[in-house]
């Protein structure tokens, strides 16, 4: 279930990102179109390719930078 | 050649990171923080406080729009992303290296005294992460058509936010390369959405500050139902 849960998790964020988005007549009108995913996905590139490396670095960071309580 | 060049300069400053983390026992946090200084500096010094005007090369091709009016032809870097994010997501989820990462972020201790050798490992681990990190310089290069040294001040922070909305720890053990880039996704509609309601750029950041601590708070609770 909590596998289930951490799977699911990030698209139940990007659902609820895009449905608070669109809950703005003005911004829905064109939110939607392939341009503006497009130009969504192009300005993902920079982030995504960077998460790649982080991914791998914050799976084995073993201690916090900060205390944990 | 420059495209190779780039690459290379992330790969060396994973390396050297790596090697201070591993050699030293140091906090990665503080090192990739020192060094981020260290890498802006030299570059700022070696481009003389300014904007570097590159030749148009193929370069300019891995972000260009190409057809601006339809969804199809997709850039160049949006195939290399999807690309890549399949292959790492088997090399993270299928191989030997993917499920040392795993065991070296759950114990540490328990990851060396099972064979693994930890410090070579992170080594490798910080190189290859600085293989993506140059080559998202390059994107970013690609994007402006120009090399500017002061660009994408923060950016660490969108990257380490999408990793951590993408289910990934801060005490580590966890996280998957799909996760991370839907990550990616929610912290790219955040700032198109915004960009859309008119928002100026100071109210984009205070939600984006306010993300990355609900999804570091997230973690903590997740973490502590986990422990319970």
């Amino acid at each position: 279930m909590g596998r289930l849960l951490d799977a699911v998790g990030p698209v139940f964020g990007l659902a609820l990102v895009i449905g608070l988005f669109s809950l703005s007549p003005t911004v829905r009108a064109h939110f939607f179109t392939g341009i503006n995913c497009k130009i969504i996905l192009l300005q993902t590139v920079i982030v995504a390719i960077g998460a790649l490396g982080m991914t791998m670095i914050i799976i084995t960071v073993t201690r916090p930078p900060w205390p944990s309580h | 050649m420059a495209i190779a060049l780039t690459i290379m300069v992330g790969v060396i400053i994973g390396l050297i990171n790596g090697m201070i983390i591993a050699g030293f026992r140091m906090m990665p946090f503080i090192v990739t923080l020192g060094m981020m200084g260290v890498a802006r500096g030299t570059a700022k010094w070696l481009a003389g406080n300014q904007t570097v005007n590159a030749p148009k090369s193929s370069i300019n091709n891995l972000m260009d729009m190409l057809d601006p009016l339809h969804f199809f032809p997709l850039p160049l870097g949006v195939w290399m992303t999807i690309a890549l994010a399949v292959i790492m997501a088997v090399v993270v989820q299928q191989t030997i290296f993917g499920r040392y990462l795993f065991a070296i972020g759950s114990n540490e201790a328990t990851a060396r005294l099972c064979g693994i050798r930890v410090g070579p490992m992170k080594v490798a681990i910080y190189a290859l992460a600085g293989l993506f990190f140059g080559l998202s310089g390059l994107m970013q290069m690609s994007r402006l058509a120009v090399g500017d040294p002061t660009v994408a001040i923060g950016l660490e922070l969108d990257i380490i936010a999408a990793v951590v909305i993408g289910g990934a720890s801060l005490n580590g053990g966890t996280g998957s390369i799909s996760g991370s880039i839907i990550g990616a996704l929610v912290m790219a509609v955040l700032r198109s959405g915004s960009s859309q309601m008119n928002w100026p750029n100071f109210v984009q950041e205070i939600i984006i500050g306010i993300v990355i601590i609900l999804a570091v708070g997230l973690d903590k609770f997740r973490q502590r139902k986990a422990a319970l």
